[in-house]
């Protein structure tokens, strides 16, 4: 049995000129499934909180809280942000526990444009932020010789969270590909267990990178926000 | 490898669609439900809060009502025993007044049936007097009280002064008062003593009044000399009742 490259895009189809691959697909089923469920559970909330809204309301609440200890600031501006890449990469990775669905976050092009959005929130909210000298004055800081080193960081911290979320989830996929066309059906499973944590966790420390980052950006006078808690660094 | 632009391009786009999706179906609706829940309570927190205010405001006036009620009670109880104790005093004394009064009528009432019972007793008692005497009278020897009570009359009429024998004497008609007649010689005898004892006595008359128990008495138009136990009792009775009005207004 072959095993596909996974640094390889499948096309399923094109658009005009524009072809579609199968992790655009699995994308665009998440946003779907992610769309009609959040609308389905909260189409109805109301002051009295049933089981399904407290356990959105303790979701939405305790991202919320982490953005606000993370980034010392209040969470409303980043809340829909980091909770959707949150949300999204849980969902992502989880997908792959569907049989024949492969997770959009084990082709580079989907982490790609992750670290993307990210680097381009982390400029957007520190322009908004600190103003367009301000933020530029920020990479002087603490001194003006580590501005190119600051400089350097800004993309290589991207590049480094693409890295690490794509190499993560793509060897786990690999790894249970490889696995299962050896082994056969019910040897992946411990794997597929442990690639179920590897998924969350690596979801996790993508947003709290995303969140350190932007708080980085944000703050002139503390440009290293507090770090949640947890080792982010994989 | 090779990066497919394309489906960078459009997973760049999916995610961007999908934050402003979950933004609009997930995290406004929970923020805003969260925020709908914090302002209800913070109202709930606040009524309550203006509600336990007016509560404690309310129990303050009640107390504060309360106390005014209690004093004016009070203030009513104290006025309403003063009017009780000043309207018992009046009644005291006009009960006093009143009692003293009736006590006093019923003292003159007592003491006028004393002084009516002791007047009528006196004047029973004379009238016995006279009775008894009368009765002891008619025991002793007729002419022996009538010799011993006509010289008892001369003896009152030598006694007067000349002026005054002399007026009785021509005091006309002079009648002799006797309780019994006297026979033809008594009288002359009488007649011949007066003449004596008053010079130029004209022939006086002989009357008869048995109310006088014993003795004699000349009756004049203007003069009137009692020699008789009746004169007596009187004197007697006269004197009683003089003592009796002069311990009265003692």
């Amino acid at each position: 049995m072959k095993i596909a490259s996974p640094l390889e895009s499948h096309i399923l189809f094109t658009i005009g000129p524009v072809p579609i691959s199968q992790p655009v697909v699995t994308t665009w089923g998440i946003m779907a499934v992610l769309t009609i469920g959040c609308w389905f559970l909260t189409r109805r909330l109301g002051l009295r909180p049933t089981r399904t809204q407290a356990a959105l309301e303790l979701v939405v609440d305790v991202t919320a809280r982490q953005i606000r200890e993370t980034m010392e600031a209040e969470p409303q501006p980043y809340l829909p942000l980091i909770g959707t890449l949150f949300i999204f990469l849980l969902v992502a990775n989880w997908s792959s526990l569907l049989p024949g669905v492969e997770p959009p976050t084990a082709a580079l092009e989907t982490d790609a444009a992750l670290a993307l959005i990210v680097f381009g929130a982390t400029l957007w909210f520190g322009v908004r932020a600190l103003g367009a000298r301000g933020y530029l004055r920020s990479f002087a800081q603490p001194s003006i010789l580590l501005a190119p080193l600051n400089l350097v960081e800004l993309f290589t911290r991207s590049f480094s969270l693409m890295v690490r979320l794509f190499g993560n989830v793509m060897s786990g996929v690999f790894m249970i590909g490889v696995v299962l066309s050896l082994a056969g059906l019910l040897v992946p499973i411990p794997l597929m267990a442990l690639e179920m944590l590897t998924g969350a966790v690596q979801a996790y420390i993508f947003g709290a990178l995303a969140m350190v980052f932007i708080g980085s950006a944000i703050s002139e006078t503390n440009p290293s926000p507090k770090a949640p808690n947890h080792e982010v660094s994989s | 490898m090779r990066i497919d632009w394309w489906t960078l391009a459009l997973q760049a786009i999916n995610v961007v669609i999908l934050v402003w999706l979950l933004a609009r179906f997930l995290f406004r609706p929970v923020m805003g439900a969260i925020a709908a829940r914090q302002t209800a309570t913070d109202q709930l927190l606040a009524d309550a809060e203006t509600a336990k205010t007016a509560a404690l405001k309310l129990e303050a006036d009640l107390k504060a009502q309360t106390d005014a009620f209690a004093a004016d009670g009070d203030a009513r109880r104290t006025a309403l025993l003063a009017s009780i104790e000043a309207e018992r005093s009046r009644l005291l004394d006009a009960a006093r007044t009143e009692t003293d009064a009736k006590a006093k009528l019923a003292l003159a009432s007592v003491e006028d049936a004393q002084k009516g019972m002791a007047t009528q007793l006196e004047e029973k008692a004379a009238v016995l007097a006279g009775q008894m005497a009368s009765a002891l009278l008619h025991r002793l020897p007729a002419g022996g009280t009538t010799d011993m009570m006509f010289a008892a009359l001369l003896e009152r009429i030598e006694r007067l002064p000349v002026e005054e024998r002399r007026a009785l004497a021509g005091d006309t008609p002079l009648a002799i008062v006797t309780p019994a007649a006297l026979d033809g010689e008594a009288q002359a005898r009488c007649v011949q003593k007066l003449a004596e004892a008053l010079p130029g006595l004209a022939a006086p008359n002989f009357t008869v009044d048995p109310a006088l128990i014993a003795g004699f008495e000349l009756h004049g138009p203007h003069m009137l000399v009692r020699n008789s136990w009746r004169a007596d009792l009187d004197t007697q009775l006269a004197a009683l009742k003089e003592d009796d009005h002069a311990g009265l207004r003692g």
